[in-house]
C-alpha cells in the first residue's frame, strides 16, 4: 500500500533549540500510528508543521504523491488533515456546537441555521460519546469534556488523516474506551490517525506501528509485532529507567491531618467524608465528571458553593468560609488540572513562575535577590528535567509536558505541609514521571500529606497508601493500596 | 537575557527606543538649537508632568487594567490647589490633594476588585465626575496661583536642573527599583500576567489592584499640582487629552494593555517618543494640528512595527 502522507527531512528551529532535525515519517491509510518520545522531543512540532500551524525551516511534505505547502492550517484542512492539539484551541465563550463548526457555521452566511447546526453537532458529541450539550457554552465544561469537543471537531472535517496529540492524558476507563472505539470507526473508514501518547500500555495496544522521537529526531519505527514496553522506553529515553515498585505497607497509624466531616456542592458532591493523615498519599479515582476534581477545588477553597466543614489540625473550618489565600496560609497548596489558566504565567519567565509561591524563600526583607531566584529555578530544572533553553524561557515555548513540570515545581516550591495535586503527571514523559513520582514519596516520607487525583489509575496503585473511589459525587469505596487493582476501581467507579 | 537572540528579535522589542535615537538624530539636525541644553532641559521638564502620570499608569496597566480618569484628576487637583492655597498654604493644600487622589485610587479600585467591574468603565464614570468637580470649584474659569512655594516647584531649579526634572527623575528610579525589586512590583506583573493564577498563588489579587489605583490617583493629583506650578494658574480643562496621550506612551514604550508585560522603562522611552517629536516639530514651526497629525501617523508605525519586523524576517528567510 502507498503511504498517504509522507514527510521527508524537515527540519524547523526556535531561538535556542533545534526542535526538530531531519525527520522522515510515513502515514499510511486505515492505519493508527503511534508517536513517543520524551517531553520536548519534537512530537508537537511535528504534528504542527504537518496541519499547517508552524512553516518548517526545511524539508518536505508529499500529500497522495504530491509534494505540498500547508502555508495555513485551512489549506491542511481542506487537504483532509485534521489536528486535536495537545493544547486546547477552543473559544470558551462559544458553544459546544459553535466551536464545533467554528467558521463553518451552516446555513446561509446571512442566516445561521441553528437547528441543524445543533443537531450535527449532537451527532457528532454522540459519536465520540460524550455527554455534553451541544448549547453549553465551552467555558463551563470540565477539561476532559474539551477534550471531547475537540475530537468530535476534528471528526467534523471529514478528513482523510486524523492527528491526535495526547487526546487520552486527562481521560480514564469508560472514557478512555469510547475514544479507542471512536479511532476504530476512523481506520475502518480508512482514516489514517497519528496518536501521541505517553501511556505506553495505550500504544502497544491500539498502534499498529510506532515511531519514537528523541531529540528532534526520529529514532526508529517499528510494527507492533516487534514493539514491547522495553524497546518503547529505551527508545524513547535512550538507556532504561528504572520503573516504581509497588509501595510496601505503610507505616503504622499517624495522626490525622485533613479530617473532612462533611461536604456537599449543589449537586455535583454530596455529603463527602474522608480523612487525610500525616505522610500519607491519598489517592481519588472516579470518572470524569465523578466530582473528583470538586473535592480538590472545594479543600484549596475555589468552589464558592461548597457547604460543611473540615478539620486542619484540629481547627474546624467552614467551606464557606475557605479562599485560596487562606489554604496557602495554613499550608495547603494546589496543583490545579488546567495549567494554561490556572497553574502558569505563560509570557513571564520561568523562574518567576516558580518562585512566586514563595517568594520570601528567595529575598531579603522584601528585596528580591536574583541569583537566588535563578539558582532555585535551575535546581527544579535539573530535578524535574525540564527541557529549556534557561530559566529565562517563557512557559509558551515549552513542550505541553515541560509546562506541567514547572507547575509542578511550582507547587513544591511552596514547600506545603498539605499538598493536593490533580493530574500532576498529565502529558509527562515516563522519565520524569518517575522523577515526580519519588518526588511525591519522599514528600510524605517527609511527613507531607498528599491528595492525589489521576486519570491514570494504574499509577494510582503503586504510588498511594488509600485509594478512595467517588461516584456521582459520593464516596463509593475505599481500598488499602496492597487491595486495589484497576478493575476493583473501575467497578467501584462505573456503579 | 536570551543570549541567542538575533538582531531581528532584538530590533523587535527595542522598537521604541530605535525610534527614538533615530527620531533623535533627525531632529539634531533639522533643527540646530533641538541639541542645545536649554531646548532638552525644557523638554524634558515639559515631559516630566506626563511622565510622573504615566509612571502610575504603568502600574495599572501592568496589572492588567487601565485608568482614564487621570486627566480629569490632574486638572481637579491643580483647582483644588488653587482654591485651597489662600485658605491654609501651600503645604496643606498639595497633601489635601494629594490624599484625595488616593481616596480616589480606593474608590475605583474597589469597584473593579470587589465588584469586578471593569476599569474601563468605572474610569470613565469617575473621570466625568472630576471633570464636574473641578468645573464646580473653578466656576469653569481658569483660577490664577500666586504662590511662591508652588512657584519655586514649577520654575524653580536646582543645580541648574528644574525642579519638575528632579521629581520625575526621582519618582521613576523608585518606580523602577520597586517593580524590579520588590515583592510589590512581583506580585503586581503576576497579578496583569494572570489574576486567575495569581489568585490561586495565594496572592490577594484585590488587594494589588486596590494598590495600582492608588498609585496612579497620587501621581495624577501630584502631576496636576506640577502643572499649575508650571503655569501659575490652574485651569479646568487642562485633562482632556492627558489620559489617552499617556496610554500612548505607556504602550508605544511596549508594555502590553493585556497586562503583566513591560515596565518603567519602557514608558520613559514611549514618554520621550512623543516629547522629541513635539518638541522638534515646534522648532520647526509646524501648525499644532499638524503635529497631532503626524503623531498619529507615527503612533501607527509603531504600532504596526511588529507586523512589518515580522514580515521582514519571513522574507529573509525566503530569500536564503
Ligand atoms: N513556539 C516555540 N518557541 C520556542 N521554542 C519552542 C516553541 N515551540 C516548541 N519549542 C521547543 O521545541 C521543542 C520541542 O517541543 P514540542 O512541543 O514539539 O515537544 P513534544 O515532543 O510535543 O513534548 P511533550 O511531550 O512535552 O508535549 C521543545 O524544546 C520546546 O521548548
Ligand atoms: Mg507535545
Amino acid at each position: 500500500m502507498e503511504p498517504i502522507l509522507r514527510i521527508k527531512g524537515i527540519s524547523k528551529s526556535f531561538p535556542g533549540v533545534q526542535a526538530l532535525r531531519n525527520v522522515s515519517l510515513d502515514i499510511f491509510p486505515a492505519e493508527v500510528h503511534g508517536i513517543v518520545g520524551a517531553n520536548g522531543a519534537g512530537k508537537s512540532t511535528l504534528m504542527k508543521v504537518l496541519s499547517g500551524v508552524i512553516q518548517p525551516d526545511a524539508g518536505e511534505i508529499v500529500w497522495k504523491g504530491a509534494q505540498v505547502r500547508f502555508p495555513t492550517p485551512l489549506a491542511a484542512q481542506r487537504q483532509g488533515i485534521a489536528i486535536i492539539h495537545q493544547e486546547f484551541s477552543l473559544v470558551p465563550t462559544l458553544s459546544v456546537a459553535e466551536n464545533i463548526f467554528l467558521g463553518r457555521l451552516a446555513g446561509k452566511p446571512w442566516k445561521v441555521s441553528w437547528r441543524e447546526l445543533y443537531d450535527e453537532a449532537s451527532a457528532l458529541l454522540e459519536r465520540v460519546g460524550a455527554k455534553v450539550h451541544p448549547k453549553t457554552l465551552v467555558r463551563q465544561l470540565r477539561i476532559a469534556d474539551m477534550q471531547f469537543v475537540e475530537i468530535a471537531k476534528a471528526l467534523s472535517f471529514r478528513a482523510e488523516i486524523v492527528i491526535m496529540d495526547e487526546p487520552s492524558a486527562v481521560l480514564s476507563g469508560p472514557e478512555l474506551q469510547s475514544l479507542f472505539r471512536t479511532i476504530e470507526h476512523l481506520t475502518q473508514s480508512g482514516v489514517g490517525v497519528v496518536y501521541i501518547s505517553h501511556r505506553l500500555e495505550e500504544i502497544t495496544d491500539i498502534c499498529e506501528r510506532i515511531s519514537v522521537m528523541r531529540d528532534g529526531q526520529v529514532v526508529e519505527t517499528f510494527p507492533r509485532a516487534e514493539a514491547n514496553r522495553e524497546r518503547i522506553i529505551r527508545g524513547i529515553a535512550g538507556a532504561d529507567i528504572q520503573e516504581m515498585e509497588r509501595r510496601q505497607e505503610s507505616q503504622g497509624a499517624r495522626e490525622v491531618v485533613l479530617d473532612v466531616v462533611n461536604l456537599s456542592l449543589g449537586h455535583k458532591l454530596t455529603n463527602i467524608r474522608f480523612s487525610l493523615r500525616r505522610g500519607e498519599i491519598l489517592g481519588l479515582a472516579g470518572l470524569v465528571g465523578s466530582g473528583r476534581s470538586e473535592i480538590a477545588r472545594s479543600l484549596f477553597g475555589l468552589e464558592k458553593n461548597a457547604v460543611g466543614e473540615f478539620m486542619l489540625n484540629n481547627r474546624r473550618i467552614r467551606f464557606q468560609q475557605w479562599s485560596p489565600r487562606k489554604a496557602i496560609q495554613h499550608g495547603i497548596t494546589m496543583l490545579p488540572e488546567d495549567r494554561k489558566n490556572e497553574g502558569l504565567l505563560l509570557s513571564h519567565p520561568m523562574y518567576m513562575n516558580v518562585t512566586m509561591t514563595r517568594l520570601p524563600k528567595v529575598s531579603r526583607k522584601g528585596w528580591m535577590q536574583f541569583r537566588r531566584e535563578i539558582l532555585a529555578a535551575e535546581n527544579f530544572v535539573e530535578r524535574l528535567r525540564i527541557k529549556a533553553p534557561s530559566v529565562h524561557a517563557r512557559p509558551l515555548t515549552l513542550s505541553g509536558g515541560n509546562q506541567q513540570k514547572v507547575v509542578f515545581g511550582k507547587c513544591l516550591f511552596s514547600e506545603p505541609q498539605v499538598l493536593i495535586l490533580d493530574e500532576p503527571t498529565r502529558g509527562v514523559d515516563i522519565g520524569a514521571r518517575q522523577e515526580i513520582y519519588h518526588i511525591i514519596r519522599d514528600l510524605a516520607a517527609e511527613g507531607k500529606s498528599i491528595l492525589l487525583i489521576s486519570s491514570d489509575w494504574a499509577e494510582l496503585m503503586p504510588l498511594c497508601d488509600r485509594i478512595i473511589v467517588i461516584h456521582e459525587g459520593k464516596v463509593k469505596a475505599e481500598f488499602h493500596a496492597h487491595e486495589a487493582d484497576v478493575e476493583k476501581i473501575m467497578q467501584a467507579a462505573l456503579n | 537575557m536570551n543570549r541567542t537572540l538575533g538582531v531581528g528579535a532584538f530590533i523587535r522589542k527595542q522598537r521604541a527606543l530605535l525610534i527614538l535615537v533615530a527620531g533623535f538624530i533627525a531632529s539634531s539636525f533639522a533643527s540646530p538649537y533641538f541639541l542645545t541644553a536649554d531646548n532638552l532641559l525644557n523638554l524634558v521638564s515639559q515631559a516630566s508632568i506626563n511622565g510622573v502620570i504615566a509612571l502610575g499608569m504603568t502600574f495599572v496597566v501592568l496589572s492588567g487594567e487601565l485608568d482614564l480618569s487621570v486627566g480629569a484628576l490632574n486638572a481637579f487637583s491643580g483647582v483644588l490647589v488653587a482654591r485651597l492655597i489662600p485658605v491654609c498654604g501651600a503645604g496643606a493644600s498639595m497633601i489635601i490633594a494629594i490624599a484625595l487622589g488616593a481616596l480616589a485610587g480606593v474608590g475605583t479600585g474597589w469597584l473593579v476588585a470587589r465588584l469586578h467591574l471593569n476599569s474601563f468603565v468605572v474610569t470613565l464614570c469617575t473621570m466625568f465626575v472630576f471633570n464636574g468637580l473641578a468645573l464646580l470649584l473653578s466656576d469653569s474659569r481658569p483660577v490664577e496661583i500666586d504662590n511662591p512655594v508652588l512657584g519655586a516647584l514649577g520654575t524653580g531649579a536646582v543645580l541648574g536642573v528644574p525642579v519638575l526634572i528632579w521629581i520625575f527623575a526621582v519618582l521613576c528610579a523608585t518606580a523602577w527599583y520597586v517593580l524590579r525589586y520588590t515583592w510589590y512590583g512581583r506580585n503586581v506583573l503576576a497579578v496583569g500576567g494572570g489574576a486567575k493564577v495569581a489568585e490561586l498563588t495565594g496572592i490577594a489579587v484585590h488587594r494589588y489592584k486596590i494598590s495600582v489605583f492608588v498609585i496612579s490617583g497620587v501621581c495624577a493629583a501630584l502631576g496636576g499640582i506640577m502643572l499649575s506650578g508650571l503655569l501659575s494658574s490652574a485651569s479646568p480643562t487642562v485633562g482632556g487629552s492627558t489620559a489617552l496621550s499617556v496610554i500612548t506612551s505607556v504602550v508605544v514604550g511596549g508594555t502590553s494593555l493585556s497586562g503583566g508585560e513591560g515596565g518603567i522603562l519602557q514608558t520613559v522611552v514611549g514618554l520621550f517618543v512623543f516629547a522629541v517629536l513635539s518638541n522638534s516639530l515646534s522648532l520647526l514651526n509646524v501648525p499644532s494640528f499638524n503635529q497631532t497629525i503626524i503623531e498619529g501617523l507615527v503612533l501607527v508605525v509603531v504600532v504596526g512595527w511588529d507586523y512589518f519586523s515580522r514580515r521582514m524576517a519571513a522574507l529573509s528567510r525566503l530569500a536564503n
